[in-house]
C-alpha cells in the first residue's frame, strides 16, 4: 500500500487501517471537506483539483518522512484528490500512527498544514451559475 | 550565439495566464532560472504581474541563479492551494 496517494477516486477515510501497524496505540485522521459556499448570488458546488504530479508526490513523500523523524511516530499516510471533488467529499485524508496520541495529533496537525503552504496542488471553484475561479490562497 | 532548449510546463492560473500548458524555450546557453523567468514574463506579461510565482528546476525548488541546462524541466508555480 502506498504511502502517499494521489487519486481521482473518492477517498478513503479509515486509510490507517491499510498500515497495519498493531504496535500503535493511536490512530490520528484528518479529513479536509469540500464546504458549501455562497458568494454573489451563486453557490458552490465542487472544487476541480490539479498538482504537479511528479513533484507532488516526491514533496509529499518528503513530509511524511520528515513527520515520522520530527515527531517520533510510526507511520503516517496522505491521500489527495485530484480532478472534480463535490460538496461533502474528501478532498484530502491524512493519517498517523503512533504509540501515543500526543504525538499523533501533532504530526497529523503539522502535516496538513505543510501540504497546505508546500505542495504544487492547485484548486478551483465551480459555481452554480457555471463560473469557475481560482482559489487565492493568500 | 549558441541556444539551449528548455521545457516549461505552466500549472494552476499559470496555465490560463500563458494560455498554454507546456512549451519548448530556447534560452542562451548559460542561462540562469532568474534568465529563464525573465524571458517567460516578457513573452507572457499576465505572468510577469503574477505576485507570489515560483520557479521549480526539475521538480525541485532552488535558487534563481542556478544554471539551467539544454532538457531541462522549469515550471511555473502560482501560490498553491492544496488541501
Amino acid at each position: 500500500m502506498d504511502k502517499i496517494i494521489l487519486t481521482r477516486d473518492p477517498l478513503d477515510a479509515n486509510i490507517a487501517s491499510t498500515l497495519h501497524r498493531y504496535d500503535a496505540g493511536a490512530v490520528a485522521t484528518f479529513a479536509g471537506t469540500v464546504r458549501a459556499e455562497d458568494a454573489c448570488n451563486r453557490q458552490l458546488l465542487a472544487l476541480d483539483y490539479e498538482a504537479y504530479e511528479e513533484m507532488a508526490i516526491a514533496m509529499l513523500t518528503n513530509i511524511c518522512k520528515r513527520a515520522i523523524e520530527q515527531f517520533a511516530v510510526l507511520d503516517a499516510i496522505i491521500a489527495h484528490r485530484l480532478g472534480r471533488v463535490k460538496l461533502g467529499e474528501a478532498s484530502i485524508v491524512v493519517a498517523v500512527v503512533s504509540a501515543h496520541r500526543v504525538e499523533a495529533f501533532d504530526a497529523c496537525r503539522w502535516i496538513v498544514d505543510q501540504v497546505k503552504t508546500d505542495v504544487p496542488i492547485w484548486k478551483k471553484d465551480v459555481w452554480s451559475d457555471g463560473s469557475t475561479s481560482w482559489v487565492d490562497p493568500s | 550565439m549558441r541556444k539551449i532548449e528548455i521545457n516549461v510546463r505552466f500549472f494552476g492560473p499559470a496555465r490560463e495566464w500563458a494560455g498554454r500548458d507546456e512549451m519548448k524555450l530556447d534560452a542562451p546557453t548559460a542561462a540562469t532560472l532568474g534568465a529563464v523567468a525573465g524571458i517567460l514574463s516578457e513573452k507572457y506579461p499576465r505572468l510577469g504581474q503574477a505576485v507570489g510565482i515560483r520557479l521549480a528546476l526539475n521538480q525541485a525548488f532552488v535558487p534563481l541563479s542556478t544554471c539551467v541546462k539544454s532538457g531541462d524541466e522549469v515550471a511555473i508555480i502560482p501560490p498553491v492551494s492544496g488541501g
